[in-house]
């Protein structure tokens, strides 16, 4: 049986750790930011458990939980200069956080070696690691969704003055979200680094911000289910036209334009919204909207 | 006693037996051709497998193997570490496949060389990158790295091209690029070479003309190029533009080699001189022999990377052989390591592993009329 | 050298000032980041090539690039925006962004297919490469031509904006969608309008950058979007005069600092320069009367 998936672990590395990245992200989307970050965090998630792994020989385990308090730390600090803006500008304040942090690990030869990458990374975290992982952060989210962070953040997102007046402490709600998303991006980093041998700082740079939004838009970006939905869809979209090769970047595009046409709110979301909203005429607590 | 009718009987079943056995030991040696077919790399990927499948196509022909025959199978790596890392996964997965020849470029390669020593499959990719050797013995190199070739260009821009001070132009974001630069500095101010200027690009720039005025205004007797043809011709534009007085320099390194290198550059590029794997055309009979025939079968003239293609699946293919006559992965990759003189069209003629670091020589070339010619010696 | 590597920079900046004035217009008049300026900005380009290719002079190539640039410009909005219009603001906002990036993928794609991959120049000899040297600066036709064009587009442009009823008409719905919808204005005709301007900045921008710096690939889009976000910001989103300035620092910012640090420091110091005005005044040199960017806080 196990051989029968070993050739596809690959794959479904890439859900798991795709996913984690993407919960991350969908987090502060959640709380009402619009801040772009979390390849910033697990950059230096990664490249914190991977320095301390290889070249300070700490176990790897120790290597990780460190990579997760920095990513917390950076989550924590972004908060704070991002909390005074809104909107776009949040988006691209955070674009530029990334960018900046991808600058200095090219120009920080010695420690994380630049441009020629970081190598030879053991590779000591499996395909069950990253989804116990995935797995536990989503449960973690689930839990908190449903309690009274979850209905702040809801509060926060769709309007900061009314939640604000209602008791809601916008301030804290905002840093823990972005704690939150920095301690879970950091923690994919580090297995990623512990899972994939080497690191660049490329690899953490625009293109994997822009999947991971994708991702998390795709999916939806208020359920947990969401971000999985929208990872699992583009990890497997590459094989499925593989045939296509030339072409998959457009296909890509197409897909991605066809959805946010028919599903604005994510495939997951959308459908979600849909059961629940025909439950409701059902139970007689909704009037059918005219024409549906 | 036996009877006749018996000892009929046993003799065409011994018959039988032999070329039914002689027949089932044509065997197909699979090897995977794992290159950029899509994306960044595509430019390096494409030409090679071309370069790959043809050597495989006439290896078969005159019999290289016996019997047996190379079969290849074409994968896509899309230029991408992720896909590069899934095929070997996938392929090593296959008991089929005997080796894998591939990736491309260094951060799909040195990733999937961790792959594939973790699968026990050999894997010899494009790159020139040594950092991918320390991932195991499984996975090898392809191309001379800067340690090897570097040397060679300093010396020939000191002794036959006569400059003292040069200024360096480098990619700052591929990091074979950065290796190249930094070697041919470490080793050329050894020897007396004054560095006065070493700026940086990106691979997608254009607009040179910051780089060329800083450059211009350091009065270099030389400008040395490390980045890919493209970029390479921009500059030499812009730094006339700029201001660059004729006899000033250009030298460059392999990754200028491409036709792009003449048809941007134009006017601009004429007497750079670059050190390259191969000689368009061919520089000896074997080498002119493959370019006519690569010309005639597909119509293209064989560029840098078809020809390092083609040598790289000859000197696989010699490990096969080598290998013996059941050939498993442990035996080819023993066989590929002690690789020694096998005759190729690259460089000046003959592929050598020492310490799994390949060697094989480089040519001079030089931009005359707009061809290219060897260089003065 | 520093006076020579100020006037690369403005050279650059006049370039980036194009660029930024069609991004921002999308921006101020309908609120939305359009992240497929960079393929229409391809997109100009290539049709300017393959205009002169068949043989048209580059001063008629200009102007039909500019077209078939504005018309590509037209499809990323029927397809990518059009459809979310429906939508409240801040959930347009998002898959907007989204929308136009998979708009602009295909852009890319067929760029990459049509030109396979490959980076291409205009022929030898479109413009004249001859320079003069006046008062100990090397300056070439080519950069005295595209500073001369930048600023005739924009004088054009500011004209349409200010002194013609359609410009009028473009910056009420700008003010006020439903107001202008109430005194007649056909918004759909506006948005058209819009992002035609728009892509033939962007394509003007393209050709410009093609001629001068020798290199028209399907990605040549992307470090100017990135990029021309600094010049953005630092303008003021939705202002013209601040697209203009901010385009010109930009590149005097790019040119001096590619001058005198060391190259792995440039993108740092850009970005850090963004985060920096993000945090001290968010919008910009030339703000707006609304103030975008402070969060609503009670």
């Amino acid at each position: 049986m196990l051989d029968l998936i070993a050739p596809h672990y690959p794959l479904l590395d890439l859900i798991f750790i795709g996913t984690g990245y993407a919960l991350s992200q969908a987090i502060v989307f959640r709380a009402g930011t619009f801040s772009v970050a979390t390849s910033g965090f697990a950059a230096l998630g990664a490249y914190c458990t991977a320095i301390l792994t290889v070249k300070a020989g700490w176990h790897p385990a120790l290597g990780v939980f460190c990579g997760v308090l920095l990513g917390l730390l950076s989550g924590l600090l972004l908060s704070a200069p991002l909390a005074r803006l809104r909107g776009v500008y949040q988006a691209i304040a955070s674009l530029a956080f990334v960018e900046i942090l991808v600058a200095l690990i090219l120009f920080f030869e010695d420690l994380t070696g630049g441009p020629l990458g970081f190598h030879n990374i053991p590779r000591v975290v499996t395909p069950w690691m990253l989804f116990i992982a995935m797995v536990a952060t989503m449960a973690l989210l689930i839990v908190l969704g449903k309690g009274g962070i979850g209905r702040a953040f809801d509060a926060m997102r769709q309007d900061t003055p009314v939640a604000a007046s209602l008791g809601v402490n916008p301030t804290k709600y905002h840093v823990l979200s972005f704690a939150l998303s920095g301690a879970i991006a950091g923690l994919f980093g580090g297995l990623d680094a512990l899972r994939n041998f080497s690191l660049t700082a490329e690899q953490f740079g625009f293109s994997i911000l822009i999947a991971t939004l994708s991702a998390v838009v795709l999916g939806g970006r208020r359920a947990v289910w969401g971000p999985l939905v929208g990872t699992t869809i583009l990890v497997l979209l590459p094989e499925i036209f593989r045939p296509l090769a030339d072409y998959r970047q457009a296909v890509y595009g197409l897909l991605l334009v066809l959805v946010m046409a028919f599903l604005p709110f994510g495939v997951y979301d959308t459908i979600a919204m849909k059961l629940h909203n025909r439950r409701l005429i059902r139970a007689g607590m909704l009037k059918p909207k005219a024409g549906s | 006693m036996a009877s006749r009718k018996q000892v009929f009987r046993t003799l065409a079943w011994a018959a039988g037996m032999a070329l039914a056995s002689h027949a089932a030991q044509a065997a197909d040696r699979k090897i995977v051709i794992l290159q950029a077919l899509t994306g960044g790399a595509a430019f390096v990927g494409v030409p090679a497998s071309e370069g790959m499948k043809f050597a495989a196509e006439e290896l078969n022909a005159k019999g290289f193997l016996g019997a047996d025959k190379i079969v290849v199978e074409v994968a896509d790596s899309a230029s991408a570490r992720p896909q590069a890392m899934a095929a070997v996964t996938r392929y090593a997965a296959d008991p089929s496949v005997l080796f894998i020849l591939g990736p491309t470029t260094a951060p799909e390669s040195i990733p999937s060389a961790g792959v594939a020593n973790d699968a026990k499959i050999g894997m010899k990719a494009m790159t020139n990158a040594v950092a991918l050797l320390n991932a195991g013995p499984w996975g090898f190199i392809s191309a001379q790295p800067p340690v090897i070739t570097m040397p060679q260009l300093g010396d020939y821009a000191l002794d036959v091209s006569k400059v003292k001070a040069c200024a360096t132009v480098r990619f700052t974001d591929n990091e074979a690029y950065v290796d190249l630069e930094r070697i041919f500095v470490e080793h050329t101010e050894k020897r007396g070479m004054k560095i006065v200027d070493r700026s940086g690009i990106k691979q997608a720039d254009s607009d040179f003309s910051t780089v060329a005025t800083r450059i211009v205004a350091a009065k270099p007797d030389c400008v040395m190029l490390f980045t890919l043809g493209p970029s390479a011709a921009n500059l030499a534009i812009q730094l006339k533009q700029a201001g660059l007085p004729a006899n000033v320099k250009l030298i460059g390194q392999t990754g200028l080699s491409s036709p792009q290198l003449i048809s941007i550059g134009g006017a601009a590029v004429e007497g750079l001189v670059f050190n390259s794997d191969w000689t368009p055309g061919g520089n000896s009979p074997a080498g002119q022999a493959f370019a006519a025939a690569y010309k005639a079968k597909t119509g293209k003239e064989a560029d840098n990377w078809a020809a390092l293609g083609y040598s790289y699946m000859t000197v696989v293919a010699t490990a096969i052989k080598a290998a013996g006559p059941n050939p498993t992965r442990e035996g080819i990759r023993d066989a590929l390591a002690k690789t020694k003189d096998v005759p190729v069209v690259i460089g000046t003629g003959k592929y050598s592993y020492v310490n799994r670091i390949p060697t094989y020589g480089s040519t001079f070339l030089m931009v005359k009329d707009g061809k290219f010619v060897p260089a003065p010696q | 050298m520093i006076a020579q590597q100020i006037l690369n920079g403005l050279v650059l900046g006049g370039v980036y000032a194009l660029f930024a004035l069609g991004f921002t217009l999308i921006f101020g008049i309908h609120r939305i980041m359009n992240m497929a300026h960079g393929a229409v900005f391809m997109a100009g380009a290539f049709v300017g090539l393959f205009a002169v290719r068949v043989g048209l002079p580059i001063w008629i190539a200009l102007p039909v690039a500019m077209v078939g640039a504005g018309l590509v410009s037209i499809f990323v909005e029927v397809i990518a925006f059009k459809p979310l219009r429906k939508l409240a603001l801040a959930d347009a906002e998002l898959a907007s962004v989204i929308s136009s990036i998979g708009a602009s993928l295909i852009i890319l794609s067929i760029g990459q297919y049509v030109s396979k991959t490959e980076t291409m120049r205009f022929p030898f000899g479109t413009v004249p490469i001859d320079a003069i040297v006046v008062l100990g600066l090397r300056v070439t036709m080519l950069q005295l031509l595209m500073l001369g064009v930048a600023v005739l587009i924009v004088v054009l442009m500011a004209y349409y904006l200010y002194r013609t009823p359609q410009g009028r008409q473009i910056r009420a719905v700008a003010g006020n969608y439903r107001a202008a919808q109430l005194l007649g204005v056909n918004p759909n005709a506006i948005f058209y309008q819009t992002f035609f301007l728009s892509g033939a900045l962007a394509g003007a921008a393209g050709v410009m950058v093609g001629l001068a710096f020798n290199s028209i690939q399907f990605m040549m889009g992307e470090p100017f979007l990135l990029k021309a976000f600094v010049a953005i910001i630092l303008g003021g989103l939705g202002s013209v005069p601040g697209a203009l300035v901010g385009g010109l620092v930009l590149g005097l910012l790019q040119s001096l600092s590619g001058a005198y640090l060391q190259p792995q420091l440039v993108d740092a110091m850009i970005f850090s320069l963004l985060f920096v005005i993000l945090m001290v005044r968010p919008d910009g040199l030339f703000a707006q009367s609304m103030p975008e960017s402070a969060t609503k806080r009670v």
